[in-house]
């Protein structure tokens, strides 16, 4: 696709990104047979919008639209110039190729103000400096699957639970009863079950975490990172369990 | 001879209520499957009757030995073409090595159903999930769509619609093995249903009829059907029972954790 054709399309995308906020504000969800919010279908969270917003974009954290074309331009074309193994419009690894388009938001963090993850606690920057040391000395590649559960042993979808992109098939559907949402995650066939029936926290930790929902009008309880919700996840709370996944996202978001 | 009378009187009032029983339904209208429901029989060790037997690691001796059944299979003995039949023996021989399970792969349908872990259903208006612990397998079963498979899967493509009360789900499009990723110890050349080396192949179509017989029960019954291995379509029938645990939850049963050295431990960098 040449640049101008290119430009004209993600112009086009844009005001319909922008038209689609504006619609956002009055739209009414449909409705399951049991009266919830209807959240099923298939969805991906592909985007070219970073995790953490850029230092220099600190305070900033909407860009204008003419802003947002430049940075989706420059994004696309990196990705697309990758030097990776394979061919890498494969499996869906380009956002693009599956409908990503461009966002005025400069990040996908937006509490804290300046977009960024605030920072670890003294003993888990201890335990990421130790990790990283040891990665140094053993070289950037897993020397066995036990060096990386999620992506290289496949055990559990590390990117699950928040929600943050996978290197490729991030797509996901939602299934819902009247006591149950569950999503499906096509890395890894992973699975979230979440009850909406109220009951205590399990006993036994989980790899995606134990998590609970509630309905807040038409918000789901923990669609915390795309609408704004209440969350009631329970994802900090089983100790090295998860501090074992959070390093994971760690190294993932140091790549 | 009065214990025999009452005992007639007892399984014809069980058989009535069952079928005059009305399950309750889903806001949709339709027969409420949700729930955790699991098999209790020996089925996953092996579909058809079996005598008790030593285990196949001598070193567990009689805490993995195979506990006695009377079967499920309704129409047997499992009609195996006659070649097939010699591959089943050799299979049943080789079962640590060429069984699924044990190398963790997705148990497919139907042995998803009776394997020895809960399995969660979760019930919407056009589509049903079926969520087992071992191996987080899920399968989801399209209803009212006329789809073919689009590919073929461990799972395999579930379509289903209900007659009547009963749940009828058409599953068809599974992978018959695979090969190993490093070498031949990942390899699986076929799919067992069981630990016994029954077994089909890419061929494997199943219907399933699932439905309520009272609050905490579920009739199972599907017809298997593979030309590459039987010479007619077979069926296996079973209750499946609800879990009632208080907050009952499906674990994680992740056993990729359990079986990286089994598989490829002689690449495990020392």
């Amino acid at each position: 696709m040449g640049s101008i054709r290119r430009s004209s399309l993600l112009c086009a995308l844009v005001a319909i990104s922008v038209a689609g906020l504006a619609a956002q504000a009055k739209y009414k969800v449909s409705r399951t047979a049991d009266g919830q919010p209807d959240l099923q279908g298939y969805w991906t969270n592909l985007t070219y919008t970073p995790f953490e917003r850029p230092k220099e974009l600190a305070n900033k954290p909407f860009y204008t639209e003419k802003e947002a074309i430049e940075a989706f331009n420059k994004a696309v074309e990196g990705s697309e110039n990758q030097v990776v193994h394979y061919v890498n419009t494969d499996f869906g690894a380009t956002p693009v190729q599956t409908g990503a388009k461009p966002n005025l938001r400069t990040s996908l963090v937006i509490d804290p103000a300046d977009g960024r993850i605030p920072s670890m606690t003294p003993e888990a920057q201890k335990r990421e400096a130790a990790r990283i040391a040891e990665q140094r000395s053993a070289g950037p590649l897993a020397r066995t699957w036990r060096d990386d559960r999620g992506t290289v042993w496949c055990v559990f979808h590390d990117r699950a639970v928040p929600a943050v992109t996978a290197p490729y098939g991030s797509n996901y559907q939602i299934v819902q009863s009247k006591d149950y949402v569950v999503m499906i995650y096509e890395w890894n066939s992973e699975r979230r079950v979440i009850p909406l029936t109220g009951q205590p926290h399990g006993a036994v930790p989980l790899y995606a975490g134990d998590s609970r929902g509630h309905w807040e009008g038409d918000v789901h309880g923990l669609a915390r990172h795309s609408a704004g919700g209440v969350g009631d996840t329970d994802l900090p709370s089983h100790g090295a369990f998860h501090a074992y996944g959070r390093r994971h996202h760690r190294s993932y978001l140091h790549r | 001879m009065r214990a025999t009378l009452c005992a007639v009187v007892l399984a014809t009032a069980l058989v009535s209520a069952q079928t005059t029983y009305k399950p309750p339904r889903t806001a949709g209208g339709q027969p409420d499957l949700n729930g955790f429901w699991q098999a209790l029989n020996t089925a996953s060790w092996d579909l058809e009757a079996h005598e008790a037997a030593a285990g196949p690691v001598l070193q567990l001796g009689a805490a993995y030995a195979v506990p006695p059944g009377s079967g499920v299979v309704v129409d047997g003995p499992i009609p195996y073409k006659p070649d097939a039949l010699a591959m089943k023996k050799k299979y049943a021989a080789n079962a640590l090595r060429e069984d699924a399970e044990v190398k963790c792969y997705l148990p497919g349908v139907p042995r998803v159903m009776y394997m020895p872990y809960p399995v969660q259903i979760v019930q919407s208006t056009d589509m049903i999930v079926m969520m087992s612990e071992f191996a987080s397998a899920i399968r989801t079963v399209y209803m009212n769509v006329a789809t073919p498979p689009p590919a073929d899967t461990w799972m395999g493509w579930s379509v289903g619609k209900w007659d009547g009360d009963t749940l009828v789900i058409d599953s068809k499009g599974f992978l018959g093995g695979t090969v190993g990723a490093l070498d031949d110890e990942g390899t699986v050349h076929v799919r067992f249903l069981d630990r016994a080396g029954n077994y089909h192949t890419e061929g494997l179509h199943v219907v399933e009829r699932i439905r309520r017989t009272d609050a905490d029960h579920l009739s199972y019954q599907a017809t298997i059907e593979d030309p590459n291995v039987y010479t007619r379509p077979w069926t296996i029938s079973m209750p499946l029972y609800r879990r009632v645990e208080p907050n009952m939850q499906l674990g994680d049963f992740k056993c990729e954790e359990f079986v990286g050295d089994l598989v490829y431990g002689k690449y495990q960098k020392k």
